[in-house]
């Protein structure tokens, strides 16, 4: 699944973004501005434009990683807590 | 400004819905409605917007609140409608903003310098003259809680303000919120958004099937199950995710 990205959504629908596409595209001024994984898109883009789902905020602010980068999902931030202990 | 309600009671002659709220008082500050689709928020902010008859039930610092709005009072209490079609009529958005500021009659100097300084903070100044059923749904949206705020009310009546709004634009309406009640006001907002509002309010109403059936803290409505699942509603996503970690106390804001 692939989703259009055009200038962040409600928090709800960002989660379930991470959660269930396989691709996110990121449109904005009518430009193409990424068109990747739900990883890449939320741990590169980095624009005042677009939000954060809730499960990358929470890993930032417990320091939790997953090969190098902040889990997206609530999956992906449940085994980043379990890999931690 | 004190807004009282005793015994309203409010059916459409249409269908069989209705609205009962025994004794509500309502003070200064953020005011969060929540509750399912159909169980009657917006009726309860019509109410409270004098855009349905409320007879004496609804009070104004003690006085019945169509009278009290009626004595060149129009401008202390402004709504915002859930539907920005249901709002917006005027050809430009310049005259959309005026409108209001025209009916509570303020003068004309007065309603160039609020239009133009709204214009500039809703970032609505580049389509003044566009008719506002051009613009994108989030303008539209904007231009509804703009036109409302321009009167400087009291008391503000957002009917889901957030709804269709991107990020910076949910962003600029919590701002400007924030800044209002800062200087006393009140603030009474529908919302499904309980993201929002674990971030940003501390009190909350629910409502269901035309009653209010909870007013307390953000985070015992999160805690008790069986009230979340008798009004639909799934706690915010930070609290969820916490639960999923075993944290406790759960976070209620990542801010
Ligand atoms: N003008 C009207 N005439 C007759 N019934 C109406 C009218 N407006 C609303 N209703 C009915 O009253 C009930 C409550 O509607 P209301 O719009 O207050 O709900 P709500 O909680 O705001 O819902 P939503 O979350 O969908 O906006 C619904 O069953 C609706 O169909
Ligand atoms: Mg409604």
């Amino acid at each position: 699944m692939t989703n259009l990205l055009d200038q962040s959504p409600n928090q709800n629908e960002l989660d379930d973004l991470a959660a269930l596409c396989d691709q996110i595209w990121v449109i904005k001024d009518g430009c193409l501005l990424m068109a990747d994984s739900p990883q890449t898109v939320f741990n590169q883009l980095d624009d005042p434009a677009f939000d954060k789902p809730a499960a990358w905020k929470m890993a930032k602010k417990l320091e939790l990683k997953l090969d190098g980068c902040y889990p997206v999902n609530a999956r992906e931030l449940k085994e980043a807590a379990e890999n931690a202990n | 400004m004190q807004i009282k309600i005793k015994s309203l009671h409010y059916k459409y002659s249409e269908t069989n819905f209705s609205l009962d709220i025994p004794d509500l008082t309502l003070s200064p500050g953020l005011i969060c409605l929540v509750g399912q689709n159909g169980s009657g928020k917006s009726t309860l902010l019509k109410l409270l917007a004098d855009l349905l008859p409320a007879g004496d039930a609804i009070k104004a610092d003690g006085q019945a609140l169509s009278e009290y709005l009626a004595s060149g009072r129009l401008s202390k209490i402004a709504y915002a409608f859930q539907d920005p079609n249901d709002q917006l009529f005027n050809s430009s958005v310049e005259k959309e903003l005026a409108w209001s500021m025209k009916q509570a009659k303020l003068p004309e100097d007065e309603i160039t310098r609020r239009t133009e300084a709204a214009l500039k903070e809703f970032g609505l100044a580049e389509f003044r003259d566009l008719n506002p059923y051009d613009l994108s749904s989030s303008g539209k949206k904007l231009l509804t809680i703009a036109s409302a705020l321009v009167l400087d009310p009291e008391v503000c009546l957002l009917d889901e303000p957030l709804m269709s709004l991107d990020y910076p634009g949910r962003c600029l309406v919590t701002r400007l919120l924030e800044k209002r009640l800062a200087q006393g006001k009140t603030v009474i907002m529908i919302t499904h958004d309980m993201d929002w509002l674990s971030e940003n309010c501390q009190e909350v109403y629910a409502m269901s099937q035309g009653q209010l059936v909870y007013h307390g803290p953000v985070h015992q409505l999160f805690s008790d199950q069986e009230l979340l699942d008798r009004l639909g509603l799934l706690p915010a996503k930070t609290w969820q995710l916490s639960q999923l970690l075993g944290l406790k106390p759960e976070v209620l804001s990542l801010k």
